[in-house]
Formats: structure tokens, C-alpha cells, sequence
């Protein structure tokens, strides 16, 4: 914390302290916390995967995609995009092969996020089709707020 | 002078009338630069600290991620999307941001790595009007409230002017100027002298 931060002098007669006096918690505010959203079972929601794949995006330097799937054994798997010289390999590739990788076969959810309102590239559809048997939920989300929810049917329909 | 402090239910009332409007993620990012553009009087060769802005006028305490911003241009925003962790360099240290991304068509680097210099570009308010609140204003009344609310005001005439007085001070504004008039609106009569209570 660093309280203090940069007070201006007032041209005007008021002026707010240069500290703060308090610091009201979400329950003043009225804010539910990320975790009053979650489901109460054991299932892991959606709200959990969003984060997964923000994190993911943001533990790489560029920051701007990620993804985030679950399969069928509830473990969840991440990546993000990766861009080389040769080639980039989008964050639902890497996060699938992740999960490949580690034994699982089948996926049941997935969320990919970016930092703008990209949408998931063809192939990254395919990938997905194939490892659920078609039977995915993917959850497109950006850093704008934006979120849609669809099944890989709807993502992938011929 | 007396010292006042906001009511909450008034900083509530902020919050949700700011969620409501399209303001987006990344416009604290602008309003940090804009603050130091005041503080230095000019638009080029500033320093953004973010981290430093994060923790003064976004943090709350007793929840899981540390920051929350209320802005939002999802029509049906979640909860979970308005709370931001703390790796806030993921989000706008230079190498973090896109070209693409809305804060760089208002702001660009100078100099990139660890002390990055950055610049406002020019017409930036009008620029941060059409990038980052969807060609709309911003209610200035509750954007204060929100950034004040754990603060003093300190002032013999507490309301929304004063408010807003302190809002411009602070970010080097002009009550009244093209750049204040261009991104912000006045006139929520909701706050009154008994939106404060005295400490």
C-alpha cells in the first residue's frame, strides 16, 4: 500500500487528505466478492476457469490470451498463446495438449480469454470438437467485459 | 477548514451508476497518466505508476484480488469481471498492452523497459472519449466519490462542487475546460451536504 500517493494543492479550498482515513471493505460497499458467484458444489464453475484463464494470460508477457479447460476428471488445464518465429501456437492448443499430455481424453468446458474481442480461430475449434466428442461448452471472454457462452456445436457446425 | 469523510451509501450509489455507464477497463490506466500530465505540467516524458494508482484510489480490503474497478463495457457484467488482481504490470506495463488496445490509440510509450516514459497523445480527452467511454460522458460526481471514499475532503462547504473541485484539482483539470466539459459530466443533485459526515 502506499498511502500519500500524490496529493495536489487546491486551487479551490478543498482538498482531499493526503492519507486514507479508512478503507471500507466489499461488504460496505455492497460488492460481492468472486467467490459469492461460484456454485456451491463440487463442480468447478465457470467463474473458477475465468480466472484460470485470465491468470494464464497474464503469467505470460504479452498478457493477451488464455485459456482455461476442464475434462471430465474435473482438473483443469491452461496455456497461453505463444508466438515464436516460426509460428504461434494459440493458448487452447497448448492448454489441450496439456491435458492430453497428462492422460485425459476428454474435454467438457473451456474458457479462452483475450485481451480484445478475438474469437477462437478455426482450428482451436476443431481441437476443441475432437477432444469432447463434440460435447464441449466453450466460454469466449476479453478483457472488455464481453463474455459468450456456446457450444462447440454452435462454434463448430459442419 | 472541517474535515469530512463520504457517506457509503452515497459511495454505493457511485459504484453502481459507474458500472452502469461504458467506461472502459483500462480508463484508470489514462486517469493515472492524466494525473501525472497535471503534476508535471505536460503531456510528455511521464512516468506511469500504476501499481501506486492501483493501491491509492482502487483497493479494497478483505477480498481476494485487492483492486476493484467499476468500469465495465459488458451490458451484463459479472461481479467476478469487476475485481482485478495484483499483477497489474500483466495489464499495462508497456509490453503487456497491444497495439490494438484501446489505451494506446489515447496514449503512447516514449521510452519502453523498466522506467518506460510515456505521453498523452494530442487531443487525448477526446481521444479517451471515443477509446475508452464509448463516446460517453463520465458522471464525475460518482467517479469522485469512488476515488475519495476512504479519503477527507477537507472544506467549510461540503457538496458536490466541492467534490468535483477536488476531482479536478487533483487530476490537473479545468472546472469548466474543454478538456473536463469534453470527458465528464456534472450535475448529480443526489450528493448533498448529507452525502458527508464529519470526522
Amino acid at each position: 500500500m502506499s498511502d500519500g500517493y500524490q496529493t495536489t494543492v487546491s486551487n479551490t479550498g478543498s482538498q482531499r487528505s493526503a492519507e486514507k482515513v479508512r478503507n471500507l471493505s466489499p461488504e460496505q460497499l455492497d460488492l460481492a466478492l468472486p467467490e459469492d458467484t461460484e456454485s456451491n458444489d463440487d463442480t468447478v464453475s465457470w467463474e473458477e476457469l475465468q480466472e484460470e484463464a485470465v491468470s494464464s494470460a497474464e503469467q505470460h508477457s504479452d498478457g493477451s490470451e488464455g485459456c482455461a479447460v476442464l475434462d471430465s476428471n474435473e482438473d483443469v488445464y491452461t496455456g497461453f498463446t505463444l508466438e515464436t518465429s516460426s509460428r504461434i501456437i494459440h493458448a487452447p492448443e497448448i492448454a489441450i495438449i496439456s491435458a492430453v499430455a497428462d492422460g485425459q481424453t476428454t474435454v467438457d468446458k473451456a474458457v479462452v480469454y483475450t485481451d480484445d474481442s478475438e474469437n477462437l480461430c478455426g482450428s482451436c475449434r476443431q481441437l476443441l470438437y475432437e477432444l469432447s466428442d463434440g460435447n464441449a461448452e466453450v466460454r469466449l471472454s476479453s478483457s472488455l467485459g464481453e463474455t459468450e457462452q456456446y457450444s462447440i456445436e454452435e462454434l463448430l457446425p459442419h | 477548514m472541517s474535515r469530512y469523510v463520504l457517506d457509503i451509501s452515497v459511495v454505493r450509489d457511485s459504484i453502481q451508476k459507474l458500472v452502469k455507464k461504458p467506461i472502459h477497463r483500462l480508463f484508470p490506466g489514462y486517469l493515472c497518466l492524466k494525473q501525472q500530465s497535471g503534476l508535471a505540467n505536460r503531456t510528455d516524458g511521464l512516468s506511469f505508476p500504476y501499481n501506486e494508482f492501483f493501491d491509492a484510489y482502487l483497493y479494497v480490503r478483505d477480498a481476494d484480488k485487492p483492486y476493484f474497478v467499476p468500469f465495465t463495457q459488458s451490458e451484463s457484467p459479472t461481479e467476478t469481471a469487476l475485481w482485478f488482481n495484483n499483477n497489474v504490470s500483466g495489464t499495462y506495463a508497456p509490453s503487456s498492452l497491444r497495439s490494438t488496445s484501446p489505451l494506446l490509440q489515447v496514449v503512447e510509450v516514449e521510452e519502453g523497459g523498466y522506467n518506460a516514459k510515456w505521453r498523452l497523445k494530442e487531443e487525448h480527452w477526446k481521444l479517451a472519449r471515443h477509446h475508452l467511454t464509448d463516446d460517453e460522458h463520465i458522471p464525475v460526481e460518482s467517479l469522485a466519490a469512488f476515488l475519495y471514499r476512504d479519503y477527507v475532503i477537507e472544506t467549510d462547504d461540503p457538496g458536490a462542487y466541492e467534490l468535483v473541485s477536488t476531482f479536478v484539482d487533483d487530476f490537473g483539470y479545468e472546472l469548466g475546460g474543454k478538456q473536463f466539459s469534453h470527458l465528464y459530466e456534472t450535475g448529480d443533485s443526489s450528493i448533498t451536504e448529507d452525502s458527508y459526515k464529519k470526522v
